[in-house]
């Protein structure tokens, strides 16, 4: 045996062995925790610049994912308690859940009156130090308002200790009454049109992502829906959490995996049983393409750790294109018939294939070039996986079919050759020139209608009944806000306080002006010390600098002589400034906590050492509040989504930058091979096709997003296989033309049912994919004789 | 557990003053139909009764004693309970004023006439108050039952009614109510948990037929 067929056999065992470990690693991977990555914030890059406003959304979205808010709703606010407390039972003896929460502990009202008395003379609410500025003060008719208006003199605050009010109109300014639920008869309530909705709360055991917690949270959410849905009749559960979306998303994502891989698989077998008529080349063709998919997933997982949702359904429509190379030798196979030499078959092939996977990588290379994680994951899946499926073809097929075919050349063939010369005569054809030119004036207008629409909302498939479950809970407790929020740094808790003061100052001109409802902001519980010092010195310098005044006053009321004289005495007393960590210290402050980030070990620069997160209500868009944050030192507005979208259209732009290089770099590679002439006349039909997609997602209204233009890049690096094919084809100069135009047309065929499925994809982003890969790559084909050359035909 | 306490905060807002006081008014148009009754059906003929009457007029003495007082607060004034609007709390001494609550709101006007939106927030707790009183004006007692421990006692034309806060919420800010009365509501008094308390006493009790148009006004538009 020759020492090159030795090697050559070594070499093949070889790649069976790294196929088998790869196979064997996507198991393990597969039945430990699952890899795959439903959280679209994954596949975004970082957006913001400062890196602690990238952490800070790390911390919120993790906050809202782990939880799920339920809301049990009925007509009869008794049967609804009933209900909730029955569901959050059954939830609880589920399992599925860290903890449920549906009866709330009765709260100690006084905690808050403690927590807060010892600084009564340095707090004061907007309007009464705005009232205590204005001056002329009647402290007697303070003191009678205060006494006789109904409802007034609430248990908050013992009347001795805050005669005039100006502690317990502080403590009713806080932001704890933003929700509109309340505590009735131990659960918490709110009205809605429809009734009375309970809330009913639950931590998830582990991650939203986490597949296993999913399937287990919906299961038991499903099961205690229809128990209660039997034992009270007309009940209605609305739910919401990052849970349930991610669950809806790893559904749907899944649901496509199988439709588009197991359709595509489906064709390409049928087709490939009708023109091979052979299990054995059939089997063939799988393999190659199984290898391809197989070692792409192993070394996309071994080099991002997990398998984000997009690439997977992507995955799965990339059997269309690594089938290919493995139908062209095919074609070869069956063409040749009784003459057939493996080897040399191979190697009249060969060159065709290098240069079809050469111009293919160059379209997913400019892929793998974007900073953007889900694209870099999908370039290296389809770079690892095309590539595969070439070394398999080359490797492995030759020895697989040493023997000729019995078969005779397919008639197949010459029809297909008839068909190629008749359509390229057409196509080449002055008339045909001219029929081109004018649809290339056609697709101007096409173009002209082109708009863009870059919303990060495009690549989240939101399920519309979840989504209209949120807002009604959303509505009926009165949650706002999430998506956008201030980031307020400083060089202690102090600055940071005074910082989110000034802010607060801007914000409440828009509460004033009605474009805001509300915001949540940690110095709204914690005045800067600088703000207490100037309520105590207001205090001071009115109420108390009027000693004799406010005597009288508390004496006219009725006042025991101890307890006025014991208010007016402790006001003396030097209190230091109620700070942060006191109040963080309180259960009080557990509903805020999110809002500080504390000291950052992100930004170590000194000025950015402390940080904390002003969130706004809904209303404004992130116009309205940047102007707020503009000029505020240490402010900074962070709107993820906005960011995301901003990014999204950058690439965009980009990607046509890229387009046009991808374009260049193939058309050398065509160029070098075919020479000037050539390479032009193989390169200008998918020029064409991909300036008559685009014409065409004109016409049809689509709004250009990020993956059109992706979309484009790959008609480039597909479609111009086909005319390579039939290029080099030629170029053998031997009749297997025929076979090469069907090796040809199926590929295309297969191509199309993978892209075109990729088009019936829940997921909008692989949609618009896939539909312009489709378009794309029909043109491509129909295009691709163009690049034969000229006499070819003729002979 | 976050958003939870940021919602039992909100029950702080609850005036418990309030929340008996509302509880009552609904009571006031109470026309004593029964005879010799147990405790829980002489509630429930309360309540029966109360879908019968569409509001009542009265004149109130309102007695606060604080202990941070030497001598009790007295305040006195008139009281409009209309089923369909709300109610009307005209304080008359020791200052001229009058509060309208409808819906969930509170309005202040002044003795200039001037209008003010108290903040409605600051009434949260009203929620249970209103439901309570929709309730019982539909002849459903059960809403009293799950706040309180109603006992009875007494006839028809000289009646008791002791609640007792049955939710350790409501337990902490109130220690107890007593209602009396006859074919009217007579008197109310509302022990807080601090040690203060609060006694309304109504006279010149009738039932209302329709607001004047004065008070229509107060109550503002429709």
């Amino acid at each position: 045996m020759p020492k090159a067929t030795r090697y050559l056999t070594g070499l093949r065992a070889g790649w069976l062995l790294l196929m088998l470990l790869a196979i064997v690693y996507i198991v393990l991977r597969f039945s430990a925790a699952s890899p795959l990555q439903t959280n679209v914030l994954a596949l975004v890059p970082p957006t913001e610049i400062n890196p602690v406003a990238e952490h800070a959304v790390d911390v919120l979205a993790q906050a809202g994912g782990e939880r799920a808010t339920f809301l049990v709703e009925h007509r009869d606010p008794f049967l609804a308690k009933q209900a909730a407390s029955r569901f959050g039972a059954q939830l609880r003896g589920s399992g599925a859940f860290g903890s449920v929460l549906a009866e709330v502990p009765p709260f100690d009202l006084g905690s808050l009156t403690a927590l807060y008395l010892p600084y009564r003379y340095q707090l004061l609410s907007a309007p009464d130090r705005a009232a205590l500025a204005g001056g002329a003060h009647d402290w007697q008719e303070m003191l009678t308002r205060r006494l006789y208006a109904p409802f007034n003199a609430g248990p908050l605050v013992p009347l001795a200790d805050d005669p005039f009010g100006w502690l317990s109109h502080w403590l009713a300014g806080l932001p704890y009454n933003a929700l509109k639920l309340e505590p009735d008869g131990g659960f918490l309530v709110a009205d809605t049109p429809q009734g009375s909705a309970v809330m009913v709360s639950a931590a998830l055991p582990g991650s939203a992502y986490d597949t296993a917690t999913q399937r287990a949270v919906v299961l038991a959410v499903a099961h205690a829906e229809a128990a209660l849905q039997q034992q009270f009749p007309g009940v209605r559960v609305l739910r919401t959490g990052g849970g349930f979306y991610a669950e809806q998303a790893r559904h749907s994502a899944e649901h496509d995996v199988d439709l588009i891989g197991s359709a595509s698989l489906l064709g390409i077998i049928l087709l490939m049983l009708w023109v091979f008529r052979s299990p054995r080349v059939l089997i063939l063709g799988l393999l190659s393409t199984a290898f391809g998919i197989a070692f792409a997933l192993a070394v996309t997982l071994a080099v991002f750790g997990q398998l984000h949702l997009l690439t997977l359904v992507f995955g799965a429509s990339l059997i269309g294109e690594a089938v290919d190379y493995s139908i062209q030798y095919f074609v070869l196979y069956q063409s040749a018939g009784r003459d057939w030499q493996a080897a040399a078959g191979m190697r009249r092939v060969r060159p065709a294939l290098t240069v079809a996977l050469a111009t293919s990588l160059v379209g997913y290379a400019m892929l793998g070039c974007v900073p953007f994680p889900a694209l870099r994951q999908i370039a290296c899946f389809a770079i690892t996986g095309i590539v595969t499926a070439y070394l398999t073809a080359i490797l492995l097929l030759p020895a697989s079919l040493a023997r000729p075919s019995t078969r005779g050349r397919p008639r197949l063939f010459d029809q297909a050759l008839s068909l190629l010369r008749a359509w390229h005569r057409l196509l080449t054809r002055r008339h045909a020139r001219t029929v081109l030119l004018l649809i290339a004036l056609a697709a101007v207008p096409g173009w002209m209608r082109l708009t863009s629409n870059d919303d990060v909302h495009l690549l989240i498939h939101l399920d519309p009944r979840l989504s209209a479950q949120e807002q009604q809970i959303r509505k009926a407790i009165g949650l706002s806000g999430g998506a956008q929020f201030f980031l307020v740094q400083g060089c202690d808790p102090e600055q940071v306080l005074q910082r989110e003061e000034a802010l607060s100052a801007r914000l409440s001109e828009l509460v004033a002006q009605g474009r805001l409802q509300s915001w949540q902001a940690l110095s709204a519980f914690v005045p800067s010390a600088a703000r207490q010092q100037a309520d105590h010195v207001m205090l001071a310098k009115t109420a108390f600098g009027d000693r004799a005044g406010l005597q009288a006053a508390l004496d006219h009321a009725g006042f025991r002589q101890t307890v006025a004289q014991h208010y007016l005495a402790q006001f003396e007393q030097t209190v230091p400034p109620l700070t942060l960590d006191t109040w963080l210290a309180s259960p009080l402050a557990q509903p805020f906590k999110f809002l500080w980030l504390g000291k950052t070990t992100v930004d170590k620069t000194a000025d950015a050492a402390y940080a904390s997160l002003v969130v706004p209500g809904d209303g404004p868009d992130s116009a309205t509040l940047s102007t707020a944050a503009s000029g505020l030192a240490g402010v900074t507005l962070v709107d993820k989504p906005g960011s995301v979208s901003a990014l999204f259209g950058e690439y965009r732009k980009l990607s046509s930058v890229w387009l046009l290089a991808a374009v260049l770099m193939v058309s050398l590679l065509l160029a070098w091979r075919y020479g000037v002439r050539g390479g032009l006349a193989v390169i200008l039909p998918m020029i064409f096709a991909v300036g008559a997609t685009l014409a065409l997602l004109g016409y049809l209204g689509s709004e250009l997003t990020l993956f059109h233009s992706l979309a484009l890049m790959l008609v480039l690096g597909v479609g111009v296989n086909y005319s390579i094919f039939l290029r080099e084809g030629c170029l053998r100069g031997d009749d297997d033309l025929g076979a090469v135009f069907v090796g040809v047309l199926l590929s295309a065929a297969t191509a199309l049912l993978s892209f075109g499925m990729l088009g019936l994809s829940s997921m909008p982003p692989l949609k618009d994919f896939g539909m312009t890969l489709a378009m794309g790559i029909a043109l491509a084909v129909a295009l691709a004789p163009l690049g034969m050359p000229q006499q070819e035909t003729r002979r | 557990m976050a958003r939870l306490i940021y919602a039992i905060l909100n029950f702080i807002r609850c005036r418990p003053q309030g929340l008996g006081l509302l509880t009552v008014l609904a009571l006031l148009t109470a026309t004593p139909a029964w005879a010799q009754a147990t405790d829980s059906t002489l509630v429930a003929n309360i309540a029966q009764a109360l879908g019968q009457r569409n509001g009542v007029r009265a004149d109130f003495t309102q007695t606060q004693s604080l202990a941070a007082l030497d001598k009790p607060a007295l305040s006195h004034g008139k009281l409009v309970f209309a089923r369909q609007q709300g109610v009307l709390w005209q304080v008359a001494t020791p200052y001229r004023t009058t509060y309208v609550f409808r819906d969930q709101q509170v309005i202040e006007i002044d003795a200039n006439g001037k209008r003010s939106m108290r903040d409605s927030r600051s009434m949260a707790g009203m929620r249970q108050v209103t439901q309570l009183m929709r309730a019982m004006l539909a002849g459903d007692v059960s809403g009293l039952y799950s706040q309180f421990r109603v006992s009875a006692e007494g006839t028809a034309a000289h009646w008791r009614l002791q609640l007792q806060p049955d939710q350790p919420q409501l337990a902490q800010a109130i220690k107890g109510i007593t209602l009396s009365g006859g074919s009217f509501l007579q008197s109310l008094h509302i022990d807080l948990a601090s040690g203060d308390a609060m006694q309304l006493d109504f006279t010149q009790c009738e039932a209302l037929d329709a607001l004047t148009p004065a008070e229509q006004a107060e109550f503002g538009a429709p």
